[in-house]
C-alpha cells in the first residue's frame, strides 16, 4: 500500500513536471497597436507602464495579483490613491515594488527598468505611461530582450477592452480566467446594447461631460474622443461638445453651455480623499455622505448651478478611472440608466460592480463610485 | 525773422502734438470698441443693445442673460484690457530703462519667478490659514515676482546698477527659475502637471470681475506714478551719458521702474498664467506709431497692450465656437501680422 502510494506521488509528479514543461511553449500573440508578440516562455518579471493596470491584472490573478510584477510607474498611488491605500492594505509588500517612473512618459528610467531584469513590459496605447508613440523607448527596450505589449482600455474602452483582456489572458497563460471575465463583460454590455433606443431619435438627450471637476478654476474641460466620451457614444447619447473641440479633449465656453443647454450633466470626480475641495470625491473607502457633500459642495460653488440639468435634478458623478478600467462596462450601464431611465429600470449597475468585485478583484468593494447630486433648489 | 522761425517751429510742435493726441484718442476708441465687441459676443445672442441696457440695468436681463453678461462675459473682457494694459505699460518701462528693444516683463525673469510661485503652490497644494488654494497660487505667484525683483535689485545695488549688469543678472535667474520650474513639473503628479501647463498657457478664465479691478488698481497707481518720471524717462533713451549730465539720477530711477514693473508684471500674470507676447510687442507699437516722447509712448503702450489683448480674447472664444482657446496662444496670433505688417511699413519708410 505504501509502495502504491509513493509510486502515486512519484507518478503525480512527473505528471506535473510534464505539464508544467508543455505550457513552457512559446507564446505568439498581435497586441492592441497591431504588434506582432513573441513570448519565449510566460513572463514571469513583469514592468506596468501604469500602475492602474494592477487591478487589470488582479482580474487574472486575483490571489496573488503583484506576483510577477518588478517594477511600475507611481501614478496609482498618485492619482487614484483610494485604490492603492486598498491594495496596499491586502498586500502590504506594493510598496516595496520598485518604481521605474513617476507619473509620466518623460519620468520612465530605463536604466533602472532593465536593471529589474524585466521578461515583459506593459504599456497602454495612450495615458500616463509610456505609449505607443515612444518608438525610441519601445526599440531600446525590445533591443534589450524585453518584449514590449500595448493593451488599451481609454482610447476605444468599448472595443478593446475585450481584446486586451484576452490578449492578457494570453500572455500570462490565465486564459480560463480572462474567458470568464469576457463572458460577464459581454453579457453585461450586451443588457445596454439591447435595450438601446436608436441614435438620433428625436429622445437623444444631450449631455455635457465635466471632465475632471476643480482641476483648473476654469470651466469646463471635457472630453469628445475616446476615454469617458464613449460611454455617451455607446448609450446613444448626444455630446454637446461633438463636432466643437478638434482634439480629443478640450474647454468648452461656459456661455455656451448656459445658452445652449444640455440635458444632462456628467461630471467626474478626482477627488479621493474627503473635503478634498474643490474635487468631486469618489471611488474606494469614500462613503456615500462623503461623496454628497463634496458634489453639492461643488456645484454650489460654480456658475454651474444655472443649468437647468442642475436645477431639475439631472445632474451626476462618476468616478473618473472609469475611464482607463476594464471594469468601464459599470460605468456603461450607469450612463444608460441615466440617460434612458425608463429603458433600463431592470439594470442594476452597483450589483454588477459588487458582482466584479467580488469575483474579479482581490480587494473588496467599499466605496461610491458614482452619485446624483441633490436636487438644488435656489 | 526769427520770430517768424519760432512761430512755424511753435506750429510743427503744435501739429506734432495734436497728431499725438489724435493717435491716442483713435487707440482708447479702439480699445472701447474692442472691448464693447468683447462683451457683446458669444454662443448666447444677446444684442449689443440688450448687454449696454444690462449693465447700467441688470434688472433689464432675464436671470440667465444676466449670468452670462455679468459672470461670465464681462469679467473676462475687463481682465483682458487691465492685464494687457499692465502688461504693456510693464514692457514699455522695461524697454527704456533697459535701453534694449527686446527687453519685456519676462526678461529679468519676473515671469518665471511668478511661474515658480504659482507651480509651487500647486504643486505642494498650499492651503494655509484657511486661504484656498485659489487665491494661494495668485499669493505665491506675487510673492515670488517680487522676489526675483528684489533680488535683481540688490544685486544691482551691490555690484552698480549698470545696464549690462541688471540684464545679466536677470537672464542668469531667469534660466535659474525656469529650472526649477522644470524640477517641479518633473515631481508633480499628473494633475498638478496640468495645472503648472494651464499657467504657462495664460487663461483668462480665472477671471473674476474683484480681480480685475486689483489689476486695474495697480496698474492706475503704476501709471500715476510713472507720470512723474516722464520727462526723464524720455531724457533716458537719449543716453544714459546724456541723462545723467542733465542731473538725472539714472540708477535710482532704473530700481523705481524696475519696482514699479514688478508690480506689473506679478499682478498682471498672478491671476492669469503667463501670457509673454504683449509686454514685448505693445511698446514696440506705441513707439512705431507715437515716436519716443513719454508722455505719448507710455500711455500708447498701456493702450495699445489693452487692444491686443481684448482682440485675443474676442478671439480666443470666437474660432472654434462654444470652446476657449487658452488666450496666451492666440495673443500671438493676433499681435505677430499687426506686428510685421508695423515694421514692414516702417522699413518702407526708411529704417527702424
Amino acid at each position: 500500500m505504501g509502495l502504491f502510494i509513493s509510486w502515486l506521488r512519484w507518478f503525480s509528479l512527473l505528471a506535473l513536471a510534464f505539464f508544467s514543461v508543455s505550457t513552457w511553449a512559446a507564446i505568439d500573440a498581435t497586441d492592441l497597436a497591431g504588434r506582432n508578440i513573441h513570448l519565449k516562455q510566460p513572463p514571469q518579471r513583469i514592468i506596468l507602464g501604469e500602475s492602474r493596470y494592477l487591478a487589470t491584472l488582479a482580474i487574472l490573478d486575483k490571489d496573488q495579483p503583484l506576483r510577477r510584477i518588478v517594477g511600475m510607474l507611481a501614478d496609482l498611488k498618485q492619482i487614484d490613491p483610494g485604490t492603492y491605500r486598498q491594495y496596499q492594505a491586502k498586500f502590504p509588500t506594493i510598496a516595496n515594488i520598485p518604481l521605474v517612473g513617476h507619473t509620466s512618459a518623460d519620468s520612465f528610467n530605463l536604466e533602472q527598468a532593465l536593471l529589474l531584469k524585466p521578461d515583459l513590459a506593459i504599456f497602454g496605447l495612450e495615458g500616463h505611461g509610456p505609449n505607443a508613440r515612444h518608438s525610441r523607448l519601445i526599440s531600446q527596450l525590445e533591443a534589450a530582450g524585453v518584449p514590449v505589449v500595448f493593451l488599451d482600455f481609454r482610447q476605444d474602452p468599448i472595443r478593446n477592452t475585450v481584446k486586451s483582456m484576452a490578449l492578457l489572458g494570453k500572455l500570462l497563460q490565465r486564459e480560463e480566467q480572462a474567458q470568464r471575465f469576457i463572458d460577464f463583460y459581454e453579457a453585461q454590455l450586451a443588457r445596454v446594447l439591447t435595450a438601446l433606443p436608436e441614435k438620433g431619435g428625436a429622445k437623444t438627450p444631450t449631455v455635457f461631460l465635466h471632465s475632471r471637476v476643480g482641476l483648473q478654476a476654469l470651466c469646463c474641460e471635457t472630453m469628445v474622443r475616446g476615454m469617458m466620451a464613449s460611454f455617451i457614444d455607446v448609450v446613444s447619447g448626444q455630446n454637446v461638445a461633438q463636432n466643437r473641440i478638434p482634439g480629443s479633449a478640450g474647454v468648452l465656453n461656459l456661455e455656451f453651455l448656459l445658452a445652449d443647454q444640455p440635458d444632462i450633466y456628467i461630471a467626474t470626480a478626482i477627488g479621493s480623499n474627503a473635503g478634498e475641495h474643490p474635487y468631486i470625491v469618489l471611488g474606494a473607502g469614500v462613503s456615500e455622505s462623503q461623496a454628497q457633500n463634496s458634489f453639492d459642495h461643488t456645484l454650489q460653488d460654480s456658475h454651474l448651478l444655472n443649468l437647468r440639468a442642475i436645477k431639475s435634478g439631472h445632474a451626476y458623478a462618476i468616478w473618473h478611472h472609469f475611464y482607463n478600467s476594464p471594469f468601464n462596462v459599470v460605468a456603461i450601464q450607469v450612463f444608460a440608466q441615466w440617460l434612458y431611465p425608463q429603458n433600463f429600470q431592470q439594470l442594476q449597475p452597483e450589483k454588477t460592480l459588487a458582482t466584479l468585485f467580488e469575483q474579479f478583484q482581490p480587494v473588496p468593494l467599499d466605496g461610491t463610485y458614482w452619485i446624483s447630486a441633490k436636487v438644488v433648489s435656489q | 525773422m526769427t520770430s517768424l522761425a519760432s512761430n512755424r517751429l511753435a506750429a510743427e510742435y503744435r501739429t506734432f502734438i495734436v497728431n499725438r493726441v489724435l493717435w491716442l484718442f483713435g487707440l482708447s476708441l479702439a480699445v472701447v470698441l474692442s472691448f464693447l465687441t468683447d462683451i457683446a459676443s458669444g454662443p448666447a445672442n444677446i444684442g449689443i443693445l440688450e448687454v449696454l441696457s444690462g449693465l447700467i440695468n441688470p434688472d433689464f436681463l432675464d436671470p440667465l442673460q444676466r449670468i452670462i453678461v455679468w459672470e461670465v462675459r464681462l469679467p473676462y473682457a475687463l481682465m483682458a484690457i487691465v492685464v494687457g494694459a499692465a502688461l504693456g505699460l510693464a514692457g514699455a518701462e522695461m524697454q527704456t530703462v533697459l535701453n534694449n528693444p527686446l527687453a519685456s516683463p519676462f526678461t529679468l525673469g519676473i515671469g518665471s519667478a511668478a511661474t515658480l510661485g504659482a507651480s509651487l503652490a500647486i504643486v505642494l497644494d498650499l492651503s494655509w490659514f484657511g486661504i484656498s488654494h485659489d487665491y494661494l497660487m495668485p499669493i505665491s505667484a506675487f510673492l515670488f515676482a517680487c522676489g526675483a525683483s528684489f533680488l535683481i535689485l540688490l544685486l544691482a545695488r551691490f555690484f552698480g546698477a549698470n545696464v549690462q549688469t541688471v540684464i545679466l543678472f536677470g537672464i542668469a535667474l531667469m534660466f535659474g527659475l525656469n529650472a526649477v520650474v522644470g524640477l517641479f513639473q518633473y515631481a508633480a503628479d499628473a494633475e498638478a502637471l496640468q495645472q503648472i501647463v494651464f499657467w504657462t498657457m495664460g487663461s483668462l478664465a480665472r477671471a473674476d470681475v474683484s480681480k480685475a479691478t486689483l489689476v486695474a488698481v495697480v496698474v492706475l497707481l503704476c501709471f500715476s506714478w510713472s507720470l512723474t518720471q516722464l520727462w526723464s524717462l524720455t531724457t533716458l533713451r537719449s543716453g544714459e551719458e546724456q541723462a545723467l549730465s542733465l542731473g538725472i539720477a539714472v540708477s535710482r530711477l532704473r530700481l523705481v521702474v524696475l519696482m514699479r514693473v514688478s508690480l506689473l508684471t506679478a499682478s498682471a500674470l498672478a491671476f492669469v498664467g503667463e501670457i509673454g507676447f504683449i509686454g514685448l510687442v505693445a511698446p514696440h507699437i506705441a513707439r512705431m506709431i507715437l515716436g519716443e516722447d513719454h508722455r505719448f509712448f507710455l500711455p500708447g503702450s498701456l493702450l495699445s497692450g489693452a487692444l491686443l489683448m481684448s482682440l485675443a480674447s474676442i478671439l480666443s472664444r470666437m474660432m472654434l465656437e462654444g470652446v476657449i482657446m487658452p488666450v496666451g496662444i492666440v495673443t500671438a496670433l493676433v499681435g505677430i501680422p499687426f506686428f510685421i505688417f508695423l515694421i514692414i511699413r516702417r522699413g518702407r519708410e526708411g529704417g527702424l
